[in-house]
């Protein structure tokens, strides 16, 4: 018999983890984690998640608390209620109104260089 | 070759009828072995031991989920392939296999598809389906490297091998050489009706851990009967359990 869809890995609201904890699909987080915390694949952090962690993901939606630094290979979304204490290293960052960020952001060199040629190819 | 054991409570005159349509159907598909039938007396470990020893193809339980429950540590440790004849009240395991109750489980049987599965280790010894462990403030130290710990909302860890029945039977994969922690929320009582908190369960899939006492909860329940002490240890064994399964089976 085979199954349809690789099943996610979900840190419930009701648990805390503690440690270097390792994904290698899909992650839900909706309780507490502290340490580090990195998957292969995508990363989601509920509204009521608390991380104290470092984390690293292909891609995050992030909506609750993350004390610690963020690396994500491809896209980052920050709703509306995020608040991210620590820097971020990111391709693609989307930030909603009222998310708040306290660190530093860097993005892609390849794409700042693409954008300040376009910008100046539009200056001459 | 084949071997049957029959559990000591068919005994009862009750399951007479049941039994000899089974024993003329085995007959009739021509795989009629020797019957081995169990009773109070006989010392069940070293009894069941006996019997895998002697080159024995399949061993055939005939009863219910208990039945198997017993043999289970045994046959994990042989090279021996389990079948079943579910008979009895309880047949969980019987019907996760795709065995079919009375004459169709000989069909299954003489058929003989097998099929190898992971079977838990806690403590040194084996288990099927489940390690329970109750209460908040539950430590579980997994694959050596994070401790998952229960907030005070809480109900219960487990973690599995698989799962025998209910709406979650899809999760596991007892081939997949892992098993799956779980972490079950108390029920929320709405005050006055209002609002219910939907708190969401947890699921990580392991490979080792150690659950660790705490100061409301000292021991884990296994296979949903059985129940050790804390501190244990609970891993996927190296053994897998070959088992004659049915077109129906759950995985």
């Amino acid at each position: 018999m085979s199954r349809e869809k690789e099943v996610e890995t979900i840190i419930g609201s009701t648990v805390k983890v503690e440690g270097d904890f390792k994904g290698n699909g899909d992650v839900v987080v909706e309780g507490e984690v502290s340490g580090k915390l990195s998957t292969k694949g995508n990363l989601s952090v509920g509204e009521n998640a608390k991380i104290n962690a470092s984390v690293a993901a292909a891609n995050a939606i992030i909506a609750g608390e993350v004390v610690g630094d963020l690396k994500v290979k491809e896209s980052l979304e920050l709703t509306s209620k995020a608040r991210v204490t620590g820097d971020i290293e990111v391709k693609t960052l989307t930030v909603a109104t009222g998310a708040s960020i306290n660190g530093n952001i860097k993005m892609e060199e390849f794409k700042t260089k693409e954008i300040e040629e376009k910008q100046t190819e539009e200056e001459k | 070759m084949y071997q049957y054991i029959y559990d000591s409570f068919l005994s009862n005159k009750k399951y007479d009828k049941e039994l000899m349509q089974i024993e003329a159907k085995l007959i009739d598909l021509g795989i009629k072995g020797k019957i081995h039938k169990l009773n109070v007396l006989k010392n069940f470990e070293s009894y069941i031991k006996g019997i895998a020893d002697k080159k024995t193809g399949c061993l055939v339980v005939v009863g219910d989920d208990r039945t198997v429950a017993k043999v289970l540590n045994t046959l994990a440790e042989k090279d021996v392939v389990l079948g079943i004849i579910p008979i009895g009240d309880r047949n969980i395991i019987a019907n996760f296999f795709g065995i079919p109750k009375g004459g169709k489980a000989c069909e299954t049987l003489a058929a003989r598809k097998i099929e190898e599965i992971d079977l838990g280790k806690v403590s040194g010894q084996f288990f099927l389906s489940s390690v329970e462990v109750f209460g908040e403030g539950v430590s579980i130290l997994c694959n050596d490297k994070y401790e998952i710990k229960g907030l005070p909302k809480t109900e219960k860890i487990g973690i599995y091998n698989l799962c025998l029945e209910g709406p979650n039977i899809n999760i596991f994969n007892p081939q997949d050489e892992e098993l799956e922690l779980i972490s079950f929320p108390k029920k929320s009582k709405g005050i006055f009706g209002l609002k219910k908190q939907n708190l969401k369960k947890s699921l990580i899939k392991i490979k080792k851990a150690k659950i660790l006492s705490s100061s409301k909860t000292s021991s884990v329940i296994i296979d949903g009967g059985k129940i050790i002490k804390t501190p244990v240890e609970v891993s996927v064994s190296l053994k897998k359990l070959k088992v004659v399964v049915g077109k129906g089976r759950k995985f």
